[in-house]
């Protein structure tokens, strides 16, 4: 059928894609409302519900009607099946209970997989089986007189969505989650294989491995948020092999980084698979299973098994052969998504109705780079040291005239980055659905400042860190039904996830009511960790609840697919960390807990602070700083171990010097001759002892170069910016600087 | 049943009419405007349409517009499902575009194209359930 197609045809077709995408996108979160709605008990249409339902009707109507006069069958039966259940629904002929709202979340699924199916292919003949069993689903529920013992009897597939092999699950993703993450994922093995590469290499490094490791669990969970079992069970073996090799009780024998090389090419092979409308089946995961447990300590092999290791494989090399055909026909298809690529404008921009137009991000990256130079370049020619002493007043008009114009340049140029954080929002919507219904919580997620507008890199780097710190709510703040209803709280929990801004920077709150953090678990914890010294009786509660974000720490008793190895957190201090974005967390025990992440506005443009040292100048976030003074002799103290502190209000902080820091010569020596310049991150603080403030000025980030950006991780720099002079000038990094110790430079 | 023909050119509208007849009362709009007094009339009076055949291009309103207000409207008074009027979209070109954006856009039932003939019309009728044979 593919060859009669014209142009034509085919330009239908790709709008079809389009068209549903949209629709799809925007009910999608309506189906999940109902979700909450049918938590307790059966739903009945409300006279408020009602438009609601009547949308969603008309969404499987519309996928119906234009899927058939497309000849795409399968998703018009489909479409058809799920129709008829709405209309009984509607009409009152049946209540709506949570599995009604399974199964029509898995339509959506559906339609998504087959339209991508759909964008590859240009049929949906692959999509039988799959539409054969939901269609059969969907007559099942019709069939039930009354659902109240549907509960029990229709869910062959819904009661069990944990279960791996039921087909189902390759369907929980959309097309753009699942190209996001084979994106993403592709880029975590990338990176996976140069570290393994340099632990072969270089010999065992702790930072290494943990490096590897908490690349492995951000791996490992986002494969199972797309549902690729194969892969997540594969990855979190791999995970528990670096675990112990982190913690030093590997067998001394075995060199794992060469097994592990190979199993990242496995891994990349299912990618491929994925990222060409695959399923991602390893073929004999078992083998690659039992090769791993020999990297293990003996006694880690036992728990970590699986229990029915044997047949699988049978059935694994069954379907080795199924998937090797999938993988051929899969490069196939990828070869045609590639040419068609070019033409095809995928995703859900809605052209139809904005006038959008798709651009290179790289092309406004680039032209916000150029406006970067012309602010400079401006600053340049009207400080010019030619005309400093001439009175020209034509000249410094019309360079008046251009620095506004020139500022209103940067602003349109940086507004085009910026995206409404909905779009992420939703995808929390369904993983707090698909959570809850995993755990047996019950959760209700209320959403806010969905319009907020927010860098496009910004959303990227928040993505992972807020579906970690979810899952964290949900899994460690949230408690069963149970023992809300023992502690006096309502069943259903809530998690609150607003955005806004203020004053340049953008706050997203992840708020819940759940039991909230526990100071004495985490204290001790911490304590077997090794994380503290002495009992921590000292540390104020924001002290304490910082340390949940320190590498390796859990309090969770046991290790869930969904979190408790103590990564998660790792993970989102150090993607906030990449976007300048600071975390605070607020928790009063049995109330719950508000995480508030403080991001940046933009990641190009920060207000900073210029100070002298030496005749060096060096650039700090306003954003870090408490405040500034000149300390009298007395309010400094030496410690035993040589290190100065300083006393504010009865608190003591560390004096950093960035002299010696930086090795600069002719700086000040005499504390009470320069400034001090109190710096806070994450709770932490530090005094930064400097010559002078020169001033405050907009600072124009500049990236350093690969090779310095290694130096400069170890010298507290997370950029530069170049002054109107043309001169250079470093941007401190606050986050570095409240972490080392003074006394070790 | 009751049906709305939506038709600028009057032969059209003419043969529609003949076809018709013998399954229930058929009224006539020439135009998108009128189709819309007559659907919003039917609605209030409480005995909506359950077939509208709608030409595509008219003048004034054309026949996408008319659908998506059709919709609109039925929205507003929480008529929804199964209970939406039935339309059947008809064209004088065979322009798949345009079907795509009735079927997507305004959920439309089923469409037709130019002349209209006796049996392909009464097929559709059958597919949707409008009349027994």
């Amino acid at each position: 059928m593919e060859n009669q197609l014209s142009a034509d045809q085919v330009e239908i077709i790709q709008e079809f894609i389009q068209e549903c995408t949209d629709l799809l996108d925007n009910l999608e979160p309506s189906i999940v409302a109902f979700g909450e709605l049918t938590q307790n008990s059966d739903f009945s249409p409300t006279e408020e519900k009602m438009p609601i339902l009547h949308e969603v009707f008309r969404l499987f109507h519309s996928i119906k009607g234009s899927a058939g006069f497309l000849n795409f069958s399968h998703m018009a039966t489909t479409a058809h099946a799920a129709e008829n259940l709405l209309d009984k629904i509607r009409k009152g002929e049946q209540a709506m209970n949570g599995d009604h709202v399974d199964l029509l979340c898995r339509t959506c699924d559906f339609m998504r997989a087959t339209l991508d199916q759909v964008a590859c292919q240009l049929n949906d003949q692959t999509m039988a089986r799959e539409a054969d069993e939901l269609t059969g689903r969907l007559k099942l529920s019709l069939g039930e007189p009354r659902p109240a013992s549907a509960a029990t009897e229709t869910p062959a597939g819904c009661a069990e969505p944990v279960t791996p092999d039921t087909g189902l699950l390759d369907l929980a993703v959309t097309p753009e989650m699942l190209a996001a993450f084979v994106q993403e994922a592709g880029e975590q093995l990338q990176e996976m294989e140069e570290g393994l590469l340099a632990w072969s290499r270089d010999g065992d490094s702790n930072s290494l491995i943990g490096e590897l490791f908490r690349k492995m669990h951000s791996f490992k969970g986002n494969c199972g948020f797309v549902g690729m079992a194969d892969l997540e069970r594969l990855s979190h073996r791999i995970e528990t092999v670096l675990d112990a090799a982190r913690s030093g009780t590997c067998p001394a024998r075995t060199r794992p980084a060469d097994t592990l090389l190979n199993l990242i090419d496995t891994l990349k092979g299912a990618l491929t698979d994925i990222a060409g409308g695959g399923k991602g089946r390893i073929d004999g995961l078992d083998l690659y299973l039992e090769l791993l447990d020999d990297l293990l300590p003996a006694d880690r092999q036992g728990n970590v098994s699986p229990p029915a290791v044997p047949r699988l494989g049978e059935i694994l090399q069954e379907e080795g052969l199924v998937s090797a055909a999938e993988v051929d026909r899969a490069l196939e298809s990828q070869k045609q998504a590639a040419t068609r690529a070019e033409t095809q404008p995928a995703g859900p921009g809605g052209i139809a109705k904005r006038q959008d137009l798709r651009v290179d991000v790289e092309k406004i990256d680039n032209l916000i780079n150029l406006i970067g130079e012309l602010v400079i370049a401006e600053n340049m020619l009207v400080h010019s040291p030619d005309i400093e002493e001439l009175e020209l007043e034509n000249f410094s008009k019309a360079s008046q005239q251009m620095s506004k114009i020139v500022k209103e340049l940067q602003e349109v140029a940086m507004s085009i980055r910026m995206i409404p954080v909905a779009g992420l929002f939703n995808r929390m919507t369904r993983l707090v659905h698909d959570l809850s219904r995993k755990s047996g919580k019950k959760v209700n997620l209320i959403t806010g400042g969905t319009e907020t507008e927010v860098d496009k890199t910004v959303i990227e780097k928040i993505t992972d860190p807020l579906v970690h710190l979810i899952r964290n709510s949900m899994d460690h703040g949230l408690e069963n039904p149970e023992e809300r209803r023992a502690a006096g709280k309502e069943e259903i929990g809530t998690l609150r996830l607003t955005a806004s801004h203020e004053e340049g920077e953008v706050l997203i709150r992840i708020e819940d009511d759940g039991r909230g953090l526990n100071r004495d678990k985490i204290l001790r914890k911490a304590v077997q960790k090794g994380l503290l010294e002495g009992d921590g009786a000292g540390l104020s509660d924001h002290e304490v609840a910082a340390m949940i974000f320190l590498p390796g720490f859990s309090t969770a008793e046991q290790v869930t697919d969904v979190s408790g190895r103590g990564v998660g957190m790792d993970v989102v201090k150090q993607n906030l960390h990449q976007i300048n974005g600071k975390i605070d967390i607020a928790s009063s025990s049995g109330q719950g807990t508000l995480i508030t992440l403080r991001i940046p506005l933009t990641m190009a443009i920060i207000d900073g602070m210029m100070v002298r040292v030496g005749e060096s100048r060096y650039i700090i976030p306003i954003l870090a700083i408490r405040e500034s003074f000149r300390p009298s002799p007395t309010a400094i103290t030496m410690t035993p171990d040589g290190g100065e502190m300083v006393r504010v209000r009865e608190r003591l902080f560390p004096v950093l010097r960035l002299n010696r820091l930086h090795r600069v010569a002719g700086a000040r020596e005499a504390l009470d001759e320069g400034i001090l310049i109190l710096l806070e991150n994450q709770g932490r603080n530090v005094s930064l002892f400097v010559d002078e403030i020169l001033g405050q000025q907009q600072t124009v980030i500049k990236g350093l170069s690969g090779y310095i950006g290694e130096i400069g991780q170890v010298s507290c720099v997370s950029g530069c910016t170049i002054l109107g002079n043309g001169e250079v000038c470093l941007i401190l990094d606050a986050g570095n600087l409240t972490e080392i110790n003074p006394v070790t430079i | 049943m009751k049906i709305l023909l939506v038709e600028d050119d009057f032969i059209s509208r003419t043969v529609l009419q003949e076809i018709l007849a013998p399954f229930g009362i058929c009224h006539q709009a020439v135009d998108g405007r009128e189709a819309l007094k007559a659907h919003r009339r039917a609605l209030n009076e409480g005995s909506p349409y359950n077939l509208i055949c709608l030409d595509i291009m008219m003048p004034n309103l054309d026949g996408q517009e008319t659908l998506r207000r059709i919709r609109e409207l039925e929205k507003e008074q929480g008529i929804g499902g199964s209970d939406m009027v039935k339309v059947i979209m008809t064209t004088a070109l065979d322009d798949p575009k345009s079907i795509m954006t009735a079927l997507v856009k305004g959920s439309c039932e089923g469409y037709l194209v130019k002349p209209i003939r006796r049996d392909t019309l009464l097929a559709k009728l059958r597919e949707l359930g409008m009349i027994q044979e």
